[in-house]
């Protein structure tokens, strides 16, 4: 791929704290990337220091074949120069100026000319949506309309480059998920590059083209399409950021693998993954790939129900483990200290480093 | 423990009327939720029940006791209620420490010292804060607040419990977590419990009945969560309770056909029904994992207008005639059998089942 | 939200006690002073009032008044704006420290600051001209402090912190990605300041500087110290001469009543002016988070500039602080500062032997412990009606108190002269009684606005949560709300004692042979000529007053602000 920006050995100190430790990433022109992880694992540092408000420690970046941050050359560009769009999480719209004087700022710093500028001001205000209420002050919307606001100033002056960092955290689920839509069909229009900074993984798997999840460090623990990282974690940490898991750890017996102190349950499966004698991996699975059965499979008892509206919710006793598992409401229920049946059929290994076992 | 009456409640202030004619029984040792969305007047009906609010109509019975009428002046003070709440902002004492705040009602009840300090640390064990006795609230992490309130709210073994919103500020884990507490201790105490929320996940997993408000203070329908969840009264319950589906139909050739779609509906309509969709009265209604979806044949034919992949689910926007509907696929499987949509692709739907609504119980909003 | 229908009870008596207070103690005096004012044997003089405004004196103290109080405002304004930048938006070393020295003035009293500067710049006799004059062997001083000029100089010095506080505080709260994204979007440093941060700044500008623009206009200490020499007289000080120059007559008092209208109408049209700046300017501009604000790096200009703002801390807050405990330390005044002619004999005579002091001494302890009790506990009941009942009326309560926060230390002064000078039957003139009076008068706006932010902060739900508990009101009251407002009510307590302790304004007016208070104390022995034993009352004040901040701070756990005198 032409790589449109490419970060090369960043690294970022804090006193003693490796924030970004030699983070390697290219991103293709047009490409929507999230930069998915925990609190403080250097996500938001990495953004920053795309956007120039810190500076590397070492390393380099590049945006087209433009250096724009490098210790090699001792370089830097400020924010200002950089010509990236960028949306915050608080939004950071000027309460004092109307939403058209808000989005009009970035041209009419760049010496634009008054028609030029209320002519692109409107193009980007008629995208968001928000043409209706371009003499309106900040205070007076919502917050979905407030960071139609932000993404309007930051497209106005058409930039190659948008860095959002947690920009929908601040609102609503149902504004989020419209939000989220948006984003994307500006991004089709514009065909901008979007590095998206999120602790939220449902998030980033609606919007990303591409997921790089993050551990602290900014270590990057898997760098894939979103149905690759949900279906095919690379590692423990990986699994278990994304959706629910269960964790089971087994025991191997006549060449089957059984859960922990429950063989008399009955196997999981015969399919054993390769391991160092006497250390079998551990088995993890998603609550809503295991199908519950009346009879047969590995028996188990329902310690709890719960409804969660389209979902119910169940944990089954088997033996000493506690599984959980997800059945949508239309499937037939089982009540509480029911006896059930459990039939896994997505089983992913992992060692007792975390790192991912190929699955026999 | 106790039952709650609310006969033809009330509540008209000035101009602003909440709600008028509310009447429930919460029955003795049942977990109820009050739900609806903000404004519903849904915490005006538990701030009554507690005595911070007086009802302009209508009356309360704790148990068999009046407590609260506007047409025979009666309004006993919330003090002498024997009732435990629990506030949406934990309203935990910041100047005294967890053992003293939840000793409090003991001590006004001048319980002896002994006694009450023994109720005390049971209580607190039993919220599973044992050893965190002589913390202050402002040590304390949001959740174990919370059960430094729900401890308090039980210690003196009150008839009923009142909970407003009391997870609303915890984070989506601690929610979880919580909502179990609850209920455990619901079922340990065999407390009468009325949870105020407009969270229906919340009320979904704890409840033994709900009772969802309208926005005009309206009881729109009482019932077990399963019952309400499947067998939802009207097109607002329906919508309040989860994702929804409205799509607008129109009758042609003897046919019910998807407005703007030329394939009839293939599912079974009662005559009654297809009365009402005559007169144009119905909308249809359901979820999205009651569409079936394949790429050749099926009921209806539409078009993948878009996709989103969300984790376990697969959710996809369709167009079929002038309507879009919503459909998902439990992702897992439908990737890894390569029944997977794209974008821009025709595919079938077919509707497991199909409810009718009145148009008018269609809120714009839940 | 709710109304109640409960019947004629606790709550409707306790507004009815409160609005009879706030009525006698405060509304009261300020309407006699205008219906004095404008009627004159029972009828309606306008004619009068003209004829008073045009005579010379009073017309030029008007005139004097807007004039230092608009020049110090601009002067404080630009000193505090620069000082706040400085401090919280660059990477100047040393921020803490600075900040705490920047509010040093605000603890010490204005006027003792202008008899610092007496001794330092009056034209003949002051120290720094002296040595001017001699270095260079000029007949000329090198500035005269007897003039609007210096006037405007002290002043602004020991107000520009309104400023300075209001600024620094908005700046350090302001949410940094508003400037960021200003940055993101190609504004540079300079155009960010213009556009943005300036902007978003300038309710708490306007918020400081109308402060400053107020206690200006009410200000008596700094123009009496410095302006009579030069028979510069801006409204409080020409009220105070005209009335003790006439011994109390008539004529004398109805020109004070009229100038004083003056004042109060100012004052109020100040206050509105305030509140339309903070409404239409109430932008969240705090963030949620705390992350560190955009520091501009000073680079070559750090030092100069740190060495600017010590060099002015060292000549506004040290030098006069400094003269005054060595000028106390002087046998007589005019002798040169060596170790021999020092002697600690004039501080234990103004506080063993002599009299006047002694009496000042004990008259402003008892007088300000007293007021601040009772405002205090008076001011937490009335605000608890208007917080925390629902009652209806109590809006006339909440316009009550605030309106003494408009009325000038000298107007209430006057206003309570003619209130309780026998014509309801009470005379407490010449008094303690009647100064007692005025200051709860003066400071119930300050109690009112602790008490009330108290009491605001604690929620309405832990009430709640007592009375499900079992409490009935009182028990409630008891147990929950008083021990969380007592840090509230603490706070009420010495924002009133202190200033009460060391002020000057009110008591000048309202003193009689054996009630003077320190203030007065002090700016009797300055115009007597008892310089050293000015000065040494002046060091005991200054020391007293830095021991109970010390105090309050130990005891809050917070700094408090004084405010003028």
């Amino acid at each position: 791929m032409t790589a449109h920006v490419i970060l090369r050995n960043v690294t970022k100190r804090f006193g003693s704290v490796v924030a970004v430790d030699n983070l390697n990433l290219e991103i293709a022109r047009g490409e929507c990337l999230s930069l998915l992880g925990p609190s403080g694992c250097g996500k938001t540092t990495t953004l920053r220091m795309l956007a120039g408000f810190e500076d590397l420690d070492e390393g380099e970046i590049l945006v087209g074949d433009r250096v724009i941050s490098s210790r090699f050359k001792n370089y830097y560009l400020p924010p200002e120069k950089r010509d990236f769009g960028m949306v915050f999480q608080a939004f950071a719209v000027w309460p004092h100026l109307s939403v058209f004087d808000n989005v009009a700022f970035p041209l009419q710093i760049r010496g634009l000319s008054r028609p030029e500028i209320r002519e692109k001001t409107t193009k980007a205000l008629t995208y968001t949506g928000l043409l209706d209420v371009r003499d309106s002050y900040p205070n007076e919307l919502s917050g979905g309309q407030k960071q139609r606001i932000a993404l309007a100033r930051s497209i106005s002056f058409n930039p190659t480059v948008m860095l959002l960092d947690e920009p929908l955290s601040n609102l609503d689920p149902k504004m989020r998920e419209v939000m989220r839509f948006e984003i994307k069909e500006l991004q089709k229009r514009f065909n901008f590059t979007i590095i998206y900074v999120t602790h939220d993984q449902a998030e980033a798997m609606a919007l990303s083209d591409r997921i790089v999840v993050m551990d602290f460090g900014a270590l990057i623990q898997q760098d894939d399409t979103p149905v690759n990282v949900y279906l095919r974690p690379a590692n423990k940490f990986v699994f278990s950021f994304i959706g629910l898991s269960n964790f089971l750890a087994v025991e191997l017996a006549d060449g089957r693998i059984y859960l922990q102190g429950a063989r008399e349950a009955g196997p999981v499966t015969a399919a054993v993954p390769p391991h160092a004698p006497g250390k079998p991996p551990t088995l993890a699975c998603r609550p809503a790939e295991i199908e519950m059965v009346p009879t047969g499979g590995v028996r188990g008892v329902v310690t709890r129900r719960v409804l969660l509206g389209d979902i119910i919710d169940y944990r089954v006793q088997v033996g000493p483990t506690e599984v959980r598992v997800q059945r949508n409401v239309r499937k037939p229920v089982f009540s509480e200290e029911d006896q059930c049946g459990l039939v896994f059929s997505a089983l992913h290994w992992y060692d007792e480093s975390g790192a991912r076992v190929p699955t026999p | 423990m106790a039952d709650v009456r609310l006969e033809n409640l009330a509540a008209v202030f000035g101009t602003h009327r909440v709600f008028e004619g509310f009447t429930l029984t919460i029955r003795d040792g049942e977990c109820f939720t009050l739900l609806g969305p903000s404004g519903c007047g849904k915490s005006v009906v538990m701030r009554m029940i507690a005595g911070f609010e007086h009802p302009s109509a209508g009356e309360v019975f704790i148990g068999d006791r009046l407590v609260s009428s506007a047409a025979k002046k009666v309004h006993v003070p919330t003090e002498s209620r024997n009732i435990g709440v629990v506030f949406q902002d934990y309203a935990v004492w910041p100047h005294k420490t967890v053992f003293e705040n939840v000793v409090y009602p003991l001590q006004i009840q001048k319980v002896p010292a002994a006694e009450a300090k023994a109720r005390t640390m049971e209580a607190i064990a039993q919220v599973h804060l044992g050893g965190l006795e002589d913390r202050y609230p402002s040590q304390l992490s949001g959740g174990q607040q919370q059960r430094v309130a729900l401890a308090r709210a039980l210690v003196s073994k009150p008839k009923i419990m009142l909970l407003d919103e009391p997870l609303s500020n915890l984070d989506a884990n601690l929610r979880e977590e919580m909502r179990f507490e609850i209920k455990d201790l619901q079922r340990r105490t065999g407390v009468t419990i009325l949870y105020v929320t407009h969270d229906q996940e919340v009320a979904l997993a704890i409840s033994d009945r709900i009772g969802i408000m309208g926005k005009d203070g309206s009881l729109r329908q009482v019932g077990d969560p399963h019952e309400i969840y499947t067998n939802p009264g009207d097109g607002f319950v329906f919508n309040f309770l989860g994702v929804a589906n409205f799509i607008p139909v129109e009758r042609r050739n003897g046919a019910v056909h998807i407005q703007g779609s030329d394939l009839p509906l293939q599912v079974e309509i009662s005559p009654a029904a297809r009365e009402r969709i005559a007169r144009g009265e119905v909308l249809a209604a359901c979820r999205p994992f009651e569409i079936d979806l394949v790429r050749e044949g099926g009921a209806t034919r539409g078009l993948v207008r878009r996709r989103v992949f969300l984790g376990p689910i697969v959710t996809y926007f369709i167009t079929v005639g002038q309507v879009e509907i919503r459909a998902q696929q439990e992702a897992a499987e439908a990737f890894r059998d390569g029944r997977a949509l794209e974008e821009g692709e025709a595919c079938g739907l077919t509707f497991q089942a199909l409810r009718w609504y009145d148009k008018a119980s269609v809120g714009k909003e839940a | 939200m709710t109304g109640t229908d409960r019947k004629f009870g606790i709550a409707e008596i306790l507004l009815l006690f409160s609005v009879l207070v706030l009525v006698i103690v405060v509304a009261v005096p300020i309407l006699l002073i205008f219906w004095n004012a404008v009627v004159v044997d029972g009828g309606l003089n306008i004619a009068g009032i003209v004829k008073v405004l045009s005579e010379p004196d009073v017309f030029q103290a008007v005139v004097n008044s807007l004039v230092i109080a608009g020049a110090v405002t601009v002067v404080s304004t630009v000193l505090g704006v620069f000082f706040a930048w400085l401090v919280s938006r660059t990477d100047l070393p040393f921020k803490e420290t600075m900040k705490l020295l920047f509010l040093v003035p605000f603890m010490l009293p204005s006027f003792i600051g202008a008899i610092a500067w007496k001794m330092l710049l009056s034209p003949r006799a002051g120290l720094v001209n002296k040595w001017f004059m001699g270095l260079f062997g000029l007949e000329q001083p090198l500035f005269n402090i007897y003039s609007l000029g210096g006037i405007i100089a002290v002043e602004s010095m020991y107000l520009f912190p309104f400023v300075f506080i209001q600024v620094s505080g908005a700046l350090e709260r302001m949410d940094p990605t508003l400037e960021e994204s200003a940055r993101i979007s190609g504004a540079g440093l300079l155009t960010i300041t213009r556009r943005v941060t300036l902007p978003l700044m300038l309710p708490s500008i306007a918020a400081g500087a109308l402060l400053v623009a107020l206690y200006s206009l009410a200000h008596f200490g700094v123009p009496a110290v410095l302006g009579t020499e030069a028979a510069i007289f801006n409204i409080p000080t020409l009220i105070y001469q005209k009335i003790y120059a006439s011994g109390g007559r008539f004529e004398a008092i109805r020109a004070g009543t009229i100038l004083s209208s003056i004042l109060v109408t100012a004052a109020a049209l100040i206050l509105y002016a305030q509140n339309l700046i903070l409404t239409a300017g109430r932008f969240q501009v705090i963030a949620g988070k705390s992350v560190r604000p955009m520091l501009l790096k000073l680079r070559g200009l750090k030092y100069p500039l740190l060495s600017l703002s010590v060099l002015y801390i060292a000549i506004t807050v040290l030098l006069p602080t400094v003269t005054i405990f060595l000028v106390a330390l002087l046998r007589t005044y005019g002798l040169s500062f060596s170790l021999e002619n020092m002697t600690l004999h004039n501080i234990t005579y103004i506080l063993f032997t002599m009299k006047l002091t002694k009496d000042a001494i004990w008259n402003s302890f008892y007088l300000s412990l007293a007021a601040a009790l009772v405002t205090m506990l008076v001011g937490t009941l009335i605000s608890y009606v208007i917080v925390k009942m629902r009652v209806r009326g109590k809006f006339l309560l909440e316009f009550l108190g605030l309106l003494p926060f408009s009325v000038p230390g000298t107007v209430i002064a006057l206003g309570v002269i003619l209130m309780w000078s026998g014509k309801f039957g009470v005379n407490l003139y010449n008094t303690a009684w009647i100064i007692f009076v005025a200051y709860i008068a003066r400071y119930m706006a300050f109690a009112l606005k602790s008490t009330s932010a108290a009491l605001e902060q604690v929620g309405d739900s832990l009430e709640e949560a007592a009375r499900a508990c079992g409490a009935t009101h009182w028990q409630a009251m008891k147990d929950v709300v008083l021990p969380l407002i007592k840090p509230g009510m603490m706070a009420a307590f010495f924002l009133i004692f202190l200033p009460a302790l060391r002020e000057l304004t009110t008591s000048v007016l309202l003193y009689g042979p054996t009630t003077r208070t320190i203030g007065v104390a002090i700016y009797a022995l300055n115009e007597d000529g008892e310089t050293v034993y000015a000065a040494a009352l002046s060091a005991v004040a200054l020391f007293i007053i830095i021991v109970g901040h010390w105090v309050i701070k130990r005891i809050t756990g917070t700094t408090k602000i004084g405010g003028a005198s």
